[in-house]
């Protein structure tokens, strides 16, 4: 046996369970695709929201800065509004998309001005699995994301990590029994900056603001990848998400994503009673197992405001039937002097 | 590269092998926030990933090699119990099919490997342990950690024969142990 076997021997033996594997990418799916949808999500509602914007929440008195209170009047305001929405039929998605395309085209917001950033801020949450003992222990992982961009470009991501939400006691008791630290990354930052040829491109030019054409690219493109899995109207949707929130992308673009979305079968769209937020929601099987992915849409300017994906199945891991399984809650855009300043409040 | 949302595409590509790569060094505990952290960071700094190369597996070997360093930095201590914890283990296994005086040298062998491992210099144990137990090959090596594949050469070279001379005895022991396993059914025969 040479040096070289007698390591690959201890390899093989150090070698991860099926089970293992399968966890952990699950796990870090979850994370990547959070990352994916904060990064470009957030960067675009930074240029395309570059001052205060009237939001569906404004209406109903809450402080645009209060962030933990907005998070919190946002959610009671969601459940506010999915009780509306279960006396209302859903509507075939023509209709409430058909008004998102609307708003998307006459939307007009200027860049900010030299020297100014445009300052967002998110609440996004995401379940993440580790391994105990062979056990899958799962919580949630809140982060607060915030975005400083320029009319330049430039870009300053940074990530704040808060305390897991566990699913139990037992689940709790479990993590911290195999060792483990119950605050997880709770207080760590992540800070970058971006200069302008890094900020991510996503080749918006390359996509059809035409419908048909931008129909026909958007099916070819969710073909491959890691969503293949999944049932066309929740790639769609997906897809349709992402570039909606993709930064720089034209308002006709986001206008054609609408009106595509609105043809897609299996594509849900209902309006609040008062007419301020639009609901596009999809609900699908994968595994064998429910969720639902819902975006809500400020109905006078076409903007995302949350976007969840729920089980509406119990799943491996401990995690009950209604866990939000990832979720982005965005607070109106403000414009800061410098890419160090934090927000003032009013 | 460009298309943020096709990033899960070489997700679905790469990650077991990056994941099985980290939970051979680090343990399954661990591992999964760290190749999690592979791909988050790959993600964010995409723009520095060179298209000449013609799969990103060493771009992302590169980036698991940073974080493992940062990891080791931090828990050294539980490494190196996890290290000689799975050394042992694989020697325990093989209980059924070896004789009582080899499990011993066995046993001997598996404190001396993580030793010895612990002892080489961190760029020679980098290139030894993607090699052994990632499959890959000298360029990819050298794309991975941004040196030459002539380094790599020497690395791997020098690597070898340190952790030949570190295991001495018991190096010598293991050897004669093998040679005497190859000669057994002929003499029984």
């Amino acid at each position: 046996m040479t040096e070289l076997e007698l390591l690959r021997r201890v390899g093989a033996h150090a070698e991860p369970s099926p089970e293992q594997v399968e966890a952990a990418a699950a796990t870090a799916l979850t994370r990547l695709r959070a990352a994916i949808a904060d990064e470009v999500g957030s960067a675009a509602a930074g240029s395309q929201q570059p001052g205060p914007v009237r939001r569906w929440w404004d209406t109903l008195g809450a402080s645009p800065l209060a962030l933990a209170g907005a998070a919190a009047f946002t959610i009671a305001v969601v459940a506010a509004v999915s009780l509306t929405l279960t006396t209302l039929r859903p509507r075939p998605a023509t209709a409430g998309l058909d008004q998102l395309a609307a708003a998307a085209e006459s939307a007009d917001e200027p860049a900010p001005s030299a020297g100014e950033f445009v300052y967002t801020r998110s609440e996004v949450s995401s379940v993440v699995q580790e391994v105990v003992g062979g056990e899958v222990i799962s919580f949630l992982r809140p982060q607060t994301v915030e975005r400083w961009l320029n009319a330049d470009g430039q870009l300053r991501i940074r990530r704040s990590s808060g305390a897991p939400r566990f699913f139990s006691a037992d689940a709790e008791a479990a993590f911290q029994a195999a060792g483990l630290d119950a605050a997880y990354a709770a207080g760590t930052v992540d800070d970058n900056v971006f200069e302008p040829a890094q900020v991510p491109e996503t080749r918006l030019a390359d996509w059809s603001t035409n419908p048909a054409e931008l129909r026909e690219q958007m099916v070819a493109d969710i073909a491959p990848g890691a969503t293949a899995g999944l049932p066309r109207p929740a790639r769609m949707l997906e897809l349709g998400t992402s570039l909606l929130q993709a930064t720089g992308a034209s308002a006709e673009l986001r206008a054609a994503v609408l009106r595509v979305l609105a043809d897609e079968a299996g594509i849900q769209s209902a309006t609040a009673a008062d007419g301020s937020v639009v609901t596009v929601s999809v609900a699908y099987e994968r595994d064998g197992r429910g969720f639902t992915h819902e975006v809500l849409f400020e109905a006078d300017t076409s903007h995302i405001v949350q976007e969840s994906v729920v089980a509406t199945d119990d799943l491996p891991g401990g995690i009950p039937a209604g866990t939000v399984m990832r979720s982005r809650v965005n607070e109106p855009s403000v414009r800061v002097p410098s890419i160090e300043a934090p927000p003032t409040t009013d | 590269m460009e298309r943020p949302e096709l990033f899960e595409e070489i997700f679905g590509r790469h990650f077991n092998v990056i994941y099985r790569h980290v939970a051979r060094r680090v343990g399954p505990d661990s591992a999964g926030d760290i190749a999690s952290d592979v791909f988050e960071r790959a993600f964010a700094t995409r723009h520095r990933y060179k298209t000449a190369f013609t799969s990103a597996r060493p771009w992302l070997f590169g980036i698991t090699a940073n974080l493992l360093r940062q990891h080791y930095r931090k828990h050294r201590r539980a490494t190196m119990a996890h290290w000689k914890a799975t050394s042992r283990e694989s020697w325990k296994s093989a209980d059924d099919t070896e004789a009582a005086d080899r499990r011993v040298d066995a046993e001997a062998m598996s404190t001396s490997l993580s030793n010895a491992m612990a002892k080489l210099r961190k760029e020679e144990r980098e290139v030894l342990l993607l090699y052994a137990w990632s499959d890959q090959s000298y360029p990819e090596i050298a794309a991975s950690l941004g040196i030459p594949i002539g380094t790599v050469r020497s690395r791997l070279a020098r690597a070898r024969a340190r952790l030949r001379e570190l295991m001495g005895d018991d190096w010598r022991r293991e050897q004669q142990g093998t040679r005497n396993d190859l000669d057994g059914p002929k003499g029984m025969g």
